[in-house]
C-alpha cells in the first residue's frame, strides 16, 4: 500500500534534479566542444566549436543558477521532506543563518565551489580572447567532476565500470590514432584490453555517484524510514528540522566559506592557463594573462583563511586563531604554493620565458586544493580532527584528484613513450584500488603486496617527473647562470622555501592518509609545537629576512655596496625598535634559552621585514602607490608574521587558579593544570592586571549569557564580557567565548563549566528558621484570614545574619492562590517564596533561589598585539589588489602597443 | 656542478630530512598495556568511556581534573585522570583519543579529543515541533 502524504512538494525536487542534469550534461558538452575548437585545424570549425562551447557553458551556468535558487526556496520554506533541508535547518533559525545552512552540508559546499567556477568561467569567456577555448575546456572539465558530486546516481553492481573504461579508452585511442606509431598503438591497445578485462571480471559492488539534495527524501533514508511518524500522512506538520550546528551560527561563518571557496576556485584559472599553455605549446605566453589571476587567488585565499582564523578566535573554545588542525592546514597548502608560483612567475614573466618550476607550482596549487578537499571531505581524518565530515565520497574525490594529476603529468612529460607509460601506469593504479582488499591480504615479509604496488608506482611517478624536468626546455648553450645578487635568484629561493614549508605541513597533516595507504597506525602529533611550530618558525625567519632585502635587489645583479647602503637604515631602525622593546617589555620565554634566542631572532626578522618594506615604499618609490603592490603586500605579511608570533608566544593565561593546591601535577611540571579559575557568584579573583567578578546570568533567546566584570585595581569596573552558552538539545549545548578588544591586546574569556543559581525546595516545621546564604529567616508575625475567595495569609520574617536583623521579608499570597509572591532579599542575591502550607504536618514548604550558589569555571587569556595580525591581513590584501590593478594595466598596454 | 643543481640537491635533502623528522615525531595508537610497559612516555590511546561509572569532576577542589574510566581496544579498563576541565558532552562520547602517560597504573592524560556520534545517524526526528529548551 502506498501512502499519499499531505503537504509534500516533490515537484520542487524534480526541477532541482533536472537542473543538476542540465548543469552536468552541458558541462560535458562545453568541455568537449572547446576541446574540438582547440584541436580542429580549420578556422571556421574552430570558431563554430568555440561558439557551441561557450553557449553550452552559459547553459551550464543557468543550470547551476537554477540549482541554487531551488535549494534556497527549499530551505526558506522549510521543506523537511528533503533530507538536506531537514538535516541543516530548522524552524527557529534566524534568517541570516539560512545562508550558512546552504553550505553546511557536503552538497552545498560543492555547490558553492561550483558557483564560483561558473562566475570565474564566465569572466574568462568574456575577457580572454584566443585563450578562451583551451582554458574553458579545462574549467568545464573540472565542472563535470564537481556537478557529478550532486548527481545522486547509482551504478549497479556488475561489469558496467569495466565496459565504461573500455569505451572511453577506445575513444581516446581513436582520437590519438594518427599521432602514434605502430609500437605505441599496439602497446596502448593491449594495455587497454588487459585493464578493462580485469575490471569487467571483478565483481564491483554498487557505486553511488554523488549525492543530491533533491532526490534524497527524509522518509526514504535508511536511518529514518522506519520511524513511526511516517505512518501519518500529515507528518510534515509534526516534524522540525535538525538545525544548524551551533558552532556555525556565527557571522564569520556566513562570510568565511564564500571567500575561502572563491580562493579555492581562483586556483583553477592559473591552472587552466598552465594546462592550456602546455597543450597548445604556448609555453611562455600563458603567464601574461595568468599572473593577475594568481595575485587574485593569493588575495582571496589568504583572506578566506584568515577569516576562518577570525571565526575560530571569536567562536571556538581553544583560544587562538590557529590550532594547526588538519582542516586549517589543508586550506594553507595551496596558498603557500600559490604564493610561490606568483613569485616564480614574476621572474619568468620579466624574462619572457617559462620554466618547469612555474608550471609545477601553478599546477600543484590546484591539485592541492583537490587534495585538501579529499583530506577534509572524505572522512579519512577520523580520529585526528574534530572537524572531519564523515559523509564523504572518497572514491569519487580520489578519481577527481587522479584525473587531474594524470592530465597535468601527461602534458608535462615530453615524447609519446613517457606519456603512454604514465597513462597506463595511472590506469593500473586506479584499477588496483578495486583490488586493494585482495592485495592487502597477500603479505610478503612484513609488507603487503598493496604496499609494494603503491611504492613502485610512487617511485616510477617521481622518476618520470624528474626525467621530465631534464627533458623540459633543454638548457641553451649560451644561457647565463643567475647571479647570487640578482632579484630573480632570491625570488626563486623564496618560492622554494614556501614549497618546503608547505611540504612540512603536508607531511605532518597527512598521517591518516599514510595510514590508509600503508596500513600503519601513526597518530597525529598532539603537541603542535613539536609537529609544526618548531619547523615553521625556521621557515618564518628565512621568509621574513628575504622579504626585507628582496625588493632592494635589482634584476640581473646588484652591487653589494649599494645594497648595504640601502639596507643600513632599515637595519638600524629595526635594531632600535628591538632594543626599545627589550627594555620596556617583559617577555615570557619559559626557562628555555633556545626559545629566548628564537624569540629575538624572529622579532628582529619580522620587524625588519616591516621596516624595510616601509622605507622602500617611502624612499625608493617616493610613495608612488601604483607601483607599490609588492612592498605593501610584503609589509602586510610581515605584520601578520609579527602579530601571529607575538600573540601566540606571548599569550598568557591570566585565569590561573592560585587558590587550590594541586598535588596531581607534582610528578610532571609539564602538566599545567591550573589554567581555569573557579569563580563563585559574587567572588572577586585577581587575574592579570584585573580583578574579575561574576555577578549575573540571564537567558535571552536560545542563549544564556554570563556577565563577567573586569575591574581595575581600585575595584572600578573597566568592562564586562559576556561569554555565553548556546542551548541546543540535539547537538549539545555549546559555550562561546567573549573577547574584549584593545588596540594593543585582547582579553579572551571562555566558559568551561557553570552552575546556575540552584532552586531548592525546603520544608521546615512551623516556627523553625530557614537558612538562606549566610543567614537565617526567622518568623516574626503571622496573619491568616479567610473570606469568600479563600485563605489569605501574611507572614513576616526577619532575615538575620550573625544574629543581627538585616531586613524584613514579607510573604503574602494572592487571591485564589496557595503560593506566595516571590520575595527578593535585598541584602543577598536570593529570593524566596512559600510553596505549600501543610497543616497536617504542621510545616511549610519554601522554594529558595539562592543566586549565590551559582558558579562559573572560566579561562581568560590575554593576547598581546593580535591586532597587528588583523591589520597586516588587510594591508596585505590592499597590496595584492594594487599589484593586480598594475598587472592588468600592463597587460592592456602590452596588447595595445 | 652548477648552482641550480646544488640548489636542487639541497632542496631534495631538506625534503627527505623533513619527512624523516616528521615521521619520527608521530607516535602510534597504543594500548594501556603498552603504556604500562613504557611508563613516563607520552602515548596516544583510543578508547571508550565506561558510561556505567560516573565521570568525576569537582571544580571546587580542582578545576582542571576530571577522573573517569576508559576501556581501550583490548577491553582493558583503566582509571584516567584528565588534567583538563571536564569536556562538554563527554558522557555522550563514543570515542576518546587520549594523549598522556602512565604513572603508577593511572593514565594521566594531557589532551583529549572527544568524538561524539554523528549528529545525523543517531539523531531522532524531532516531532515535538516546539523545541522545549530546558536548563
Amino acid at each position: 500500500m502506498t501512502i499519499t502524504y499531505v503537504g509534500e512538494n516533490l515537484q520542487l525536487g524534480k526541477w532541482g534534479h533536472i537542473s543538476v542534469l542540465i548543469a552536468f550534461v552541458f558541462s560535458i558538452l562545453s568541455s568537449v566542444s572547446y576541446y574540438f575548437s582547440v584541436e580542429s585545424k580549420d578556422e571556421t570549425d574552430k570558431t563554430m566549436w568555440r561558439k557551441i562551447g561557450r553557449l553550452s557553458f552559459y547553459t551550464h551556468a543557468l543550470g547551476v543558477a537554477l540549482i541554487v535558487v531551488i535549494l534556497f526556496v527549499m530551505l526558506f520554506n522549510h521543506h523537511y521532506e528533503y533530507l538536506y533541508v531537514w538535516k541543516h535547518s530548522n524552524n527557529i533559525m534566524p534568517m541570516q543563518y539560512i545562508l550558512s545552512c546552504f553550505w553546511e552540508g557536503q552538497e552545498g559546499s560543492f555547490l558553492l565551489w561550483t558557483i564560483w567556477h561558473v562566475v570565474l568561467g564566465c569572466i574568462i569567456t568574456l575577457t580572454s580572447k584566443k585563450w578562451e577555448a583551451p582554458v574553458m575546456a579545462i574549467v568545464a572539465a573540472v565542472q563535470i567532476f564537481l556537478v557529478s558530486m550532486l548527481l545522486g546516481f547509482y551504478i549497479p553492481s556488475g561489469p558496467y565500470i569495466g565496459i565504461m573504461i573500455l569505451i572511453f579508452g577506445l575513444l581516446a585511442l581513436f582520437i590519438a590514432w594518427n599521432r602514434l606509431n605502430q609500437v605505441e598503438k599496439l602497446s596502448m591497445g593491449g594495455a587497454l584490453l588487459a585493464i578493462s578485462a580485469f575490471v569487467i571480471l571483478k565483481d564491483i559492488p554498487e557505486i553511488q555517484i554523488g549525492s543530491s539534495p533533491f532526490t534524497q527524501l527524509l522518509r526514504e533514508h535508511y536511518s529514518y524510514s522506519k520511524e513511526l511518524v511516517f505512518q501519518d500522512t500529515k507528518y510534515l506538520d509534526k516534524i522540525d528540522g535538525n538545525g544548524l550546528n551551533p558552532l556555525l551560527q556565527n557571522y564569520w561563518m556566513t562570510i568565511h566559506p564564500p571567500v575561502l571557496f572563491l580562493g579555492f576556485a581562483s586556483t583553477l584559472i592559473p591552472f587552466a592557463f598552465a594546462i592550456a599553455g602546455l597543450w597548445t605549446k604556448k609555453l611562455n605566453e600563458w603567464m601574461v594573462p595568468a599572473l593577475p589571476w594568481i595575485f587574485f587567488g593569493v588575495a582571496s585565499l589568504g583572506t578566506g583563511i584568515l577569516m576562518g582564523g577570525a571565526w575560530a578566535y571569536e567562536a571556538l573554545s581553544f583560544g587562538g586563531f590557529w590550532a594547526w588542525d588538519p582542516v586549517e592546514n589543508a586550506s594553507l597548502f595551496p596558498w603557500l604554493t600559490f604564493v610561490g608560483a606568483a613569485h616564480v612567475m614574476i621572474i619568468q614573466r620579466k624574462k619572457g620565458k617559462s620554466s618547469y618550476i612555474t608550471f609545477l607550482l601553478t599546477i600543484i596549487s590546484f591539485l592541492l586544493v583537490l587534495y585538501s578537499t579529499y583530506l577534509t571531505r572524505s572522512g579519512i581524518l577520523g580520529d585526528t580532527s574534530v572537524h572531519s565530515f564523515a559523509d564523504g565520497m572518497p572514491g569519487q574525490l580520489l578519481l577527481f584528484l587522479f584525473f587531474f594529476i594524470w592530465l597535468a603529468g601527461f602534458l608535462l612529460l615530453q615524447g609519446n613513450l613517457p606519456k603512454i607509460l604514465f597513462t597506463v601506469l595511472s590506469l593500473w593504479f586506479l584499477i588496483i584500488q578495486f583490488y586493494s582488499d585482495d592485495l592487502n591480504s597477500t603479505v610478503i615479509g612484513n609488507i603487503s603486496s598493496y604496499q609494494i604496488v603503491v611504492m613502485i608506482v610512487t617511485t616510477i611517478y617521481l622518476g618520470l617527473f624528474i626525467w621530465g624536468y631534464f627533458q623540459f626546455f633543454p638548457k641553451e648553450e649560451n644561457e647565463e647562470e643567475e647571479s647570487m645578487t640578482s632579484r630573480e635568484f632570491w625570488m626563486f629561493i623564496a618560492a622554494m622555501v614556501l614549497l618546503l614549508s608547505c611540504m612540512q605541513i603536508i607531511f605532518a597533516t597527512s598521517g591518516p592518509v599514510f595510514n590508509k595507504i600503508f596500513g600503519t597506525e601513526m597518530t597525529a602529533n598532539t603537541d603542535i609545537f613539536e609537529a609544526f611550530v618548531k619547523y615553521q618558525i625556521i621557515f618564518g625567519f628565512v621568509i621574513c629576512s628575504m622579504m626585507g632585502f628582496g625588493l632592494y635587489l635589482k634584476y640581473k645583479a646588484t652591487p653589494l655596496k649599494k645594497l648595504l647602503s640601502d639596507l643600513i637604515l632599515s637595519i638600524v631602525i629595526s635594531s632600535v625598535i628591538c632594543l626599545i622593546v627589550a627594555f620596556t617589555y617583559q617577555f615570557q620565554h619559559g626557562d628555555s634559552s633556545k626559545r629566548l634566542i628564537a624569540f629575538w631572532i624572529f622579532f628582529f626578522c619580522s620587524t625588519f621585514a616591516i621596516v624595510a618594506n616601509a622605507t622602500y615604499f617611502i624612499r625608493i618609490l617616493k610613495g608612488k602607490i601604483k607601483l607599490a603592490g609588492a612592498p605593501i603586500a610584503h609589509l602586510g605579511f610581515g605584520m601578520i608574521m609579527l602579530g601571529a608570533f607575538i600573540s601566540t608566544s606571548q599569550s598568557k593565561v591570566i585565569s590561573e587558579n592560585t587558590t587550590h593546591q594541586d598535588l596531581e601535577t607534582t610528578f610532571d611540571a609539564k602538566l599545567k593544570n591550573n589554567e581555569n579559575a573557579f569563580l563563585a557568584k559574587g567572588d572577586t579573583l585577581p587575574m592579570g592586571d584585573y580583578l574579575v567578578t561574576y555577578n549575573n546570568a540571564y537567558k535571552e533567546g536560545h542563549n544564556i549569557y554570563f556577565d563577567v566584570d573586569y575591574l581595575n585595581k581600585n575595584k572600578e569596573k573597566e568592562f564586562t564580557l559576556h561569554p555565553y552558552l548556546q542551548l541546543n538539545d540535539k547537538m549539545g549545548n555549546v559555550a562561546e567565548p567573549s573577547t574584549k578588544h584593545f588596540p594593543h591586546k585582547d582579553i579572551y574569556t571562555h566558559l568551561q563549566q557553570f552552575e546556575l543559581s540552584g532552586t531548592k525546595e525546603i520544608k521546615v516545621k512551623n516556627g523553625d528558621s530557614l537558612k538562606i546564604g549566610q543567614g537565617y529567616l526567622v518568623l516574626d508575625t503571622v496573619m491568616v484570614r479567610s473570606d469568600q475567595t479563600g485563605m489569605i495569609y501574611h507572614f513576616e520574617y526577619n532575615y538575620k545574619v550573625k544574629g543581627k536583623v538585616v531586613e524584613k521579608v514579607i510573604l503574602e499570597n494572592e487571591k485564589n492562590q496557595i503560593e506566595s509572591k516571590i520575595a527578593k532579599l535585598k541584602s543577598t542575591q536570593a529570593s524566596v517564596k512559600l510553596l505549600k502550607i501543610k497543616p497536617e504536618e504542621d510545616s511549610l514548604v519554601f522554594e529558595v533561589a539562592d543566586d549565590n550558589s551559582g558558579y562559573i569555571i572560566m579561562k581568560a587569556i590575554q593576547f598581546p598585539m593580535i591586532n597587528v595580525l588583523w591589520a597586516g591581513c588587510i594591508i596585505m590584501v590592499i597590496g595584492t589588489i594594487i599589484a593586480i590593478v598594475h598587472r592588468v594595466k600592463l597587460n592592456k598596454s602590452l596588447l595595445n602597443g | 656542478m652548477n648552482k641550480s643543481a646544488i640548489i636542487g640537491l639541497g632542496i631534495i635533502a631538506i625534503v627527505v630530512i623533513l619527512l624523516v623528522f616528521t615521521m619520527q615525531d608521530a607516535g602510534t595508537y597504543s594500548t594501556f598495556k603498552e603504556a604500562d610497559q613504557n611508563p613516563n612516555e607520552v602515548i596516544t590511546i583510543i578508547g571508550q568511556l565506561n558510561k556505567s561509572k560516573t565521570v568525576e569532576y569537582d571544580p571546587k577542589i580542582n578545576t582542571d581534573l576530571t577522573t573517569m574510566y576508559v576501556v581501550d581496544k583490548n577491553n582493558d579498563q583503566r582509571l584516567v585522570k584528565l588534567h583538563k576541565a571536564k569536556p562538554r558532552d563527554i558522557e555522550k562520547s563514543e570515542k576518546l583519543t587520549l594523549t598522556g602517560r602512565m604513572v603508577n597504573g593511572v593514565f594521566h592524560a594531557e589532551t583529549v579529543l572527544v568524538k561524539c556520534p554523528s549528529k545525523y545517524e543517531d539523531g531522532k526526528i524531532d516531532t515535538s515541533k516546539m523545541v522545549d529548551q530546558k536548563f
